[in-house]
């Protein structure tokens, strides 16, 4: 059933191509902004760089889960599962992964202008700053997608989603700057490790919450 | 209400047609009272109270990105029908030739013959249609007529909501009418 959804996902989007296009000329748009108003000494670039790139992570994902969750909301498409004999956790999961993907396939896409642009070295282990990617990225997503349930019939959810969705997931993207900081000056792991703990623990037990209480929150 | 009846549902606007509906479908959470079908409540951690019914409501309930064939397949999938006679269903509804067209390029005559489509398919023991003759034409509503004939003799257990009182008494066993309190 999961892959069910998960495919249902991927063949709307290859189709129209909308959700990882927008999220990838909104991160560039982004990039392109930071890199001309911070033209400043390199050094300080470096250091404040973990931050920006994370920035602009939240808010494309912010993007994409928005688009993401109004696939159910045209037509009342999501009434072909909210009435049908379906765990409704298992749609939750499968906006996670969805939402993971797309999100992930922006990051490839924007990632690498990001660190031409700002002039970034990239002298680090590439596997360690998969790891952060995918890790931080997964916990925004879970609470991302929570939110985006939660709001799913409410009228000003664009406006809602960003403002419930950037408090929450602070945590996550102070874990993560700190972690891409570390990694971006060669620090060994054994430092930073804490701060990716912190972001696996909240892509699980938001993962797991999402997943007990999407049942509920799905309900007009 | 009893197994293989077919009631007809009546009342103003806003008097609460829809929302049963929706109740018993499992869309709408229940305030307060309970729906029993059979032995189990309706209750949206019991997905399996909502195996044997389908909910054919007067909006769409279907992936506009979708085609018709790809939304039946993923509908057919929800309810465990792998491998369902999509194609036979289609010509039944006479939406064979637009199978492969995404469903936000279909009138809503033909999205009603979709959802149409979607009832067979699925074959379930109790449908809860609302509005159902909306946007349909004159061979449409003969269609759906002959359709829920046809459901009628397989004692399928019917709540149709119209505002077409005559059609109600024509169609239905019994009419309940609700009251906007």
């Amino acid at each position: 059933m999961l892959i069910h959804f998960i495919l249902k996902d991927l063949k709307i989007e290859w189709r129209s191509k909308e959700i990882i296009t927008s999220m990838f000329i909104f991160g560039l748009s982004i990039t392109l902004i930071f890199a001309l108003a911070f033209q400043v000494a390199p050094m300080l670039i470096r250091t404040f760089a973990p931050g920006l790139l994370w920035v602009v992570i939240l808010f494309t994902s912010v993007l994409g889960l928005n688009r993401l969750f109004s696939l159910e909301r045209e037509e009342h498409a999501m009434w072909s599962w909210t009435s049908a004999p379906v765990d409704r956790g298992t749609v939750y999961i499968s906006k996670v992964i969805s939402a993971l993907l797309f999100v992930l396939m922006s990051e490839i896409l924007f990632i690498v202008p990001f660190f031409i642009f700002l002039n970034l070295p990239a002298n680090f282990s590439f596997f360690q700053f998969a790891l952060i990617l995918f890790l931080g990225t997964g916990a925004i997503v879970s609470v991302g997608c929570l939110i985006s349930g939660i709001t799913l019939q409410a009228g000003l959810r664009d406006v809602l989603i960003p403002i419930l969705l950037f408090p929450s997931a602070s945590p996550v993207a102070i874990a993560a700057t700190k972690c891409t900081g570390s990694l971006f000056d060669q620090k060994p792991m054994t430092e930073w490790n804490f701060w990716l703990l912190i972001l696996g623990s909240f892509f699980v037990i938001f993962g797991m919450f999402g997943y007990l209480v999407f049942n509920r929150i799905v309900e007009e | 209400m009893e197994s293989g009846e077919k009631i007809g549902l009546s009342g103003p606007n806003g008097s609460g047609k829809t929302t049963l509906l929706k109740m018993i479908s499992g869309i709408m959470s229940i305030d307060s009272g309970k729906i029993r079908i059979g032995e189990n409540d309706v209750n949206p951690d019991e997905p399996d109270t909502r195996k044997n019914l389908y909910y054919l409501g007067h909006s769409v309930g279907l992936y506009p990105g979708l085609t018709g064939y790809e939304n039946l397949t993923f509908i057919s999938g929800l309810y465990g029908k792998m491998n369902p006679n999509i194609s036979n269903v289609l010509i039944k509804v006479r939406l064979d030739s637009a199978h492969d067209k995404l469903v936000k390029f279909y009138s809503q005559g033909m999205l009603q013959r979709l959802k149409l489509a979607t009832a067979i398919i699925l074959d379930p023991d109790i449908l809860l249609l609302d509005e159902p003759l909306t946007g349909l034409d004159v061979d449409g509503i003969k269609l759906f007529e002959s359709v829920i004939v046809e459901w009628n003799e397989l004692r399928k257990t019917m709540i149709i909501v119209s505002h077409n009182s005559d059609w109600l008494r024509t169609n239905t066993d019994r009419i309940i009418e609700l009251k906007q309190c």
